[in-house]
């Protein structure tokens, strides 16, 4: 009994001398590493930050390598699987068939949260793609050009942009929408509601409309499902010379050597905060469901489609061929004589 | 019933529909097409009121006294008050609208509405893609436009 006793006590010192020298370990290496650190540059200790943060968000995601965001191909699948296999104890299946994945899948059953096994997340992940594939392609009507497009939010882009930086260096292969060096990383895409995704991982993309792209256009949806793209360079143009009508009260100072007359031109200030009420005022008369829409109009000679708010008399058109097909061109009050020729002629000059 | 009667009565007509959240286009098409056709005689003639600031402001450009931006912003200016202008006599339902519903002036009315057109997508920055007119054709239109008003 005393001699169990005197192992246990003894076992147990051990122990504790095993964890602190282990922690002394750590302290000691802190150390050195720190010293090292501090003899750096600036420079160099940026880049040992970057680097350090690099690789722990590349451990951190790697894990969710295995699932692409909507699976392709069944091989990928069985490829997972079979991972998952052999890290776990699995009985042996045949997932060669769509329908038998899923029911194998349906078999390995639970909740697989944080805390499950990265093969039975893999099969969790793979089960919530296949399931939610055919809510993903019914939230994209239209089958729009826009709505494919990859629009990163800006401010999520960081993590993208960095690990891009990073594959260049070591020379790896594409990152974004790849698989590279640390893992799948990609820019998080527009959470579609029909297609939740797994945790922080790939999901179906949504665009919605009034959503600022990379290039800092928007995509704008009219109520009928029309979608057009409206350009920087175009919402700076039409803010200063219609911002007055669309609601912004900002004009520049009149120039002295202008002439004082009874109509005094009006050129409206650009300022992000100017440019973004022109874009709500043209989202607004896009999605008014009572606007007329102009199919098949010339708008200066080029084929386009207007919409006409009768609320607020105003209108915006968008070519439909052209170089600039789907662009925004047009948004401006309108008179009677304009009207009657897009009533009468189809025509916006 | 004369142009002026049956004029006030689609106006009102019209009026009345909107603040029901309804349109005389919707209700009553032809009606409105009647109603439009009045309305671009007022608009054009009340343009032509007008002419002496559009005389000014051709004259000035075509002898390089203000550049194409400055032309294209002052005709919008002009054109745009008009428009406002007839827009308030249309929901007080003023009875001066009477005094323009006179003889049309449809070459006028379509002459200054290309000419908008040709202000709105003009931009000195040739990269603007909707940037679909140039000084060039700004000019000619001034010269054109100068050239109706005086013969009127």
């Amino acid at each position: 009994m005393t001699k169990i006793k005197y192992r246990k006590v003894n076992y147990e010192i051990k122990l504790r001398n095993k964890t602190i020298n282990f922690l002394k370990g750590i302290i000691y290496k802190t150390y050195r590493i720190t010293k090292v650190i501090c003899k750096c540059g600036v420079v160099q200790k940026v880049t040992i930050g970057f680097v350090t943060v690099v690789v722990a968000l590349g451990l951190r995601f790697g894990s969710l390598r295995p699932v692409e965001p909507i699976i392709q191909s069944q091989t990928q699948i069985e490829r997972q699987l079979q991972h998952s296999r052999s890290t776990q104890p699995y009985q042996a299946m045949e997932v060669s068939k769509s329908s038998a994945v899923r029911n194998l899948l349906k078999l390995s059953g639970g909740d697989l949260g944080k805390g499950s096994s990265p093969g039975a997340r893999a099969r969790s992940d793979a089960r919530k793609a296949i399931t939610n594939r055919p809510k993903a392609a019914k939230s994209k009507p239209g089958g729009s050009s826009f709505a494919e497009a990859w629009a990163p939010n800006p401010s999520k882009r960081s993590r993208s942009a960095a690990a891009n930086r990073l594959a260049q260096q070591f020379q790896t292969g594409q990152v974004e929408g790849g698989n590279g060096l640390f893992g799948r990383f990609s820019a998080r895409p527009t959470p579609n509601p029909y297609n939740p995704g797994c945790a922080g991982g790939p999901r179906s993309i949504t665009v919605l409309s009034g959503q600022r792209n990379s290039d800092s256009s928007t995509n704008l949806t009219a109520y009928d499902g029309f979608e057009a793209k409206l350009t920087d360079k175009s919402e700076n143009h039409l803010t200063s010379k219609h911002g007055d009508k669309f609601g912004v009260d900002d004009p520049l100072p009149r120039n002295p050597n202008q002439k004082s007359t009874k109509y005094e031109q009006t050129r409206t200030r650009l300022n992000n905060e100017n440019k973004a009420k022109v874009r709500e005022s043209i989202k607004s008369i896009l999605s008014n469901t009572k606007s007329d829409v102009y199919t098949d109009v010339s708008i200066r000679g080029i084929q386009g489609r207007v919409y006409h708010c009768k609320d607020t008399n105003r209108v915006v058109g968008i070519q439909t061929e052209g170089e600039f097909a789907g662009q925004i061109m047009k948004a401006q009050p309108i008179s009677e004589r304009q009207l009657e020729f897009l009533r009468e002629l189809n025509i916006l000059d | 019933m004369n142009d002026q009667q049956n004029f006030f009565k689609l106006l009102k007509c019209s009026n009345e529909l909107k603040k029901n959240n309804k349109y005389l286009d919707k209700e009553d098409p032809e009606a409105f097409d009647t109603l439009l056709k009045f309305l671009v005689r007022i608009e054009d003639n009340l343009h032509y009121s007008e002419k002496q600031e559009y005389i000014e402001l051709a004259k000035d450009f075509l002898a390089d006294q203000i550049t194409a931006d400055d032309f294209s912003y002052s005709f919008m200016a002009i054109y745009e008050g008009i428009g406002e202008t007839l827009g308030q006599m249309k929901i007080k339902e003023s009875l001066e609208l009477t005094n323009f519903l006179k003889s049309s002036r449809p070459e006028l009315g379509e002459l200054l509405a290309r000419i908008y057109g040709s202000c709105d997508s003009y931009s000195p920055d040739p990269e603007v893609e909707i940037a679909m007119s140039d000084e060039k054709e700004l000019k000619g239109f001034a010269q054109s436009l100068l050239l109706k008003l005086q013969e009127e």
